[in-house]
């Protein structure tokens, strides 16, 4: 473990972590449904954070995980997804299960009702969530990217952005649709056929992690070589094999 | 090099005028700079810029608030006290030296909040990485205790439906046209705010009531 024992994690004002997020997430951009953000701290100052917070589409989401309470809208406020994790280079190896282990704890001693956590990897342009299951995460679905878009500048940005109402000027800069030219009534699919956006090569992955370990996921879990057998591998931004890097790991 | 400091004035500081927004940095330790107040006085001076007669604060707004605090609280706090002069030829000069020379040793900036007022107040920052956004809080200005929703869903839901263009256009005037009618004024609401949202549920009603017939 060594000096990522040191690390203390606490609870940091969203301006905070939201800044933090622009400065070292892939994405360059914060999630706007987080509910609470945690600052990992080594050698007194802040070098990584993690945010959670609602998923987009709740309703979908909270059949996965069985509480044990069957009336769907009392288990409304059980989970969290793990919207965001972005950490500098200062911290050492094994630094991300660590921080997550304190922060479910944490959710555990101050949120008893926060049964289980979700949470996405974007094997696309990240990875394929070596973290995820270094911390106990379960992998539940490996998706062929149908959501995040390159648009002709260079962004990458994910369809969904397209359907949300950001006040009523469509046309402001402010909201996407304005910002990369998508007309009114135009429908997703025939933009990004007009302006040439395409959809990222790669996959994203799906997992589930019990704080609550008396719940059971309702849906089957795959093995963590399905993703090599669907050629989902990814590390820091490369495309690689779970396989490869064991062999790798192996050599150093 | 100039030497931009022209003396040490005695200042009213309850008189000092604040030279940023007051939102423009996140604080963090305004109790632990009170406890540092009372445990060692004023040791460290502000640094101000005149302009005519009035006071504008360079380096010390967190202290002006948490004397304020402390005197309120009862503390015999000076009427005066130390402060260096900083010479700036106008308030643009004096805002670039805030920024870039007494850039946040305790409290960061909040950097919406930076970038919009700099842009008000026309000032460039010649090397914004020097201004350290992020840098100057420790983890023990924050604690590990928080509150989460708990319990049921509340009590309202959005709902969405895929609609041809038509159909959407026949729906949205349907809306508006029952917004006009004196039932929708009196129309149940069960608490919802979201007018078009009654407006539906009125034009449900009514068809359900037709059927009736």
């Amino acid at each position: 473990m060594g000096r990522a024992k040191e690390i203390l994690v606490k609870v940091i004002p969203a301006k905070i972590a939201n800044e933090f997020v622009k400065k070292h997430h892939y994405s360059g951009k914060y999630a706007r449904t987080t509910t609470i953000s945690f600052g990992c701290f080594l050698d007194g100052k802040l070098h990584g954070v993690m945010q959670f917070g609602n998923p987009i589409n709740k309703e979908k989401v909270l059949p996965l995980v069985d509480t044990g309470i069957n009336e769907k809208n009392l288990n409304w406020n059980c989970f969290l997804e793990l919207n965001r994790m972005a950490f500098d280079e200062y911290l050492p190896k094994n630094s991300e299960s660590r921080c997550l282990s304190i922060a479910f704890k944490l959710i555990k001693k101050n949120a008893p009702h926060i049964k289980w956590i979700l949470s996405f990897s974007d094997g696309c342009q990240s990875g394929d969530g070596t973290i995820y299951r270094a911390s106990g995460f379960f992998l539940r679905q490996i998706n062929v990217n149908k959501s995040i878009y390159e648009m002709p500048n260079g962004d990458k940005v994910a369809s969904l952005v397209f359907g949300l109402k950001y006040g009523d000027d469509i046309t402001a800069k402010t909201n996407p649709n304005g910002r990369y030219g998508k007309r009114v009534n135009e429908s997703v699919g025939d933009f990004f056929k007009r302006v040439g956006a395409k959809p990222l090569q790669g996959f994203q992955l799906r997992y589930i992690y019990l704080i609550d370990k008396t719940c059971k996921i309702t849906v089957p879990i795959l093995p963590f070589s399905k993703i090599d057998e669907m050629g989902a591998g990814m590390y820091k931004g490369k495309k690689v094999s779970l396989q490869e890097r064991k062999l790798q790991a192996a050599e150093a | 090099m100039i030497d931009r400091i022209k003396g040490i004035i005695n200042v009213e500081w309850e008189k000092i005028k604040p030279i940023q927004p007051d939102d423009v940095k996140i604080n963090t330790n305004i109790n632990a700079l009170k406890k540092s107040l009372k445990n060692h006085g004023f040791s460290l001076p502000f640094a101000v810029w005149k302009d005519d007669n009035v006071i504008y604060c360079v380096d010390g707004h967190t202290r002006v608030k948490a004397l304020k605090e402390l005197k309120h609280e009862g503390e015999d706090v000076p009427d005066k006290l130390k402060a260096f002069e900083i010479e700036a030829k106008d308030r643009k000069e004096a805002v670039e030296i805030l920024v870039e020379v007494f850039n946040q040793k305790h409290n960061p900036f909040d950097n919406e909040v930076l970038i919009n007022w700099l842009e008000v107040e026309n000032v460039e920052v010649k090397d914004l990485e020097a201004v350290n956004i992020m840098g100057g809080f420790s983890a023990d200005d924050f604690g590990e205790d928080f509150n989460l929703p708990d319990g049921d869903k509340p009590p309202f839901q959005q709902m969405t439906f895929t609609l041809a263009d038509e159909q959407a256009e026949q729906i949205k005037n349907a809306i508006a046209d029952i917004k006009q009618t004196e039932e929708y004024k009196y129309a149940e609401t069960m608490g919802n705010e979201n007018s078009n949202g009654n407006a539906l549920y009125l034009i449900v009603m009514q068809w359900a009531e037709q059927r009736k017939y």
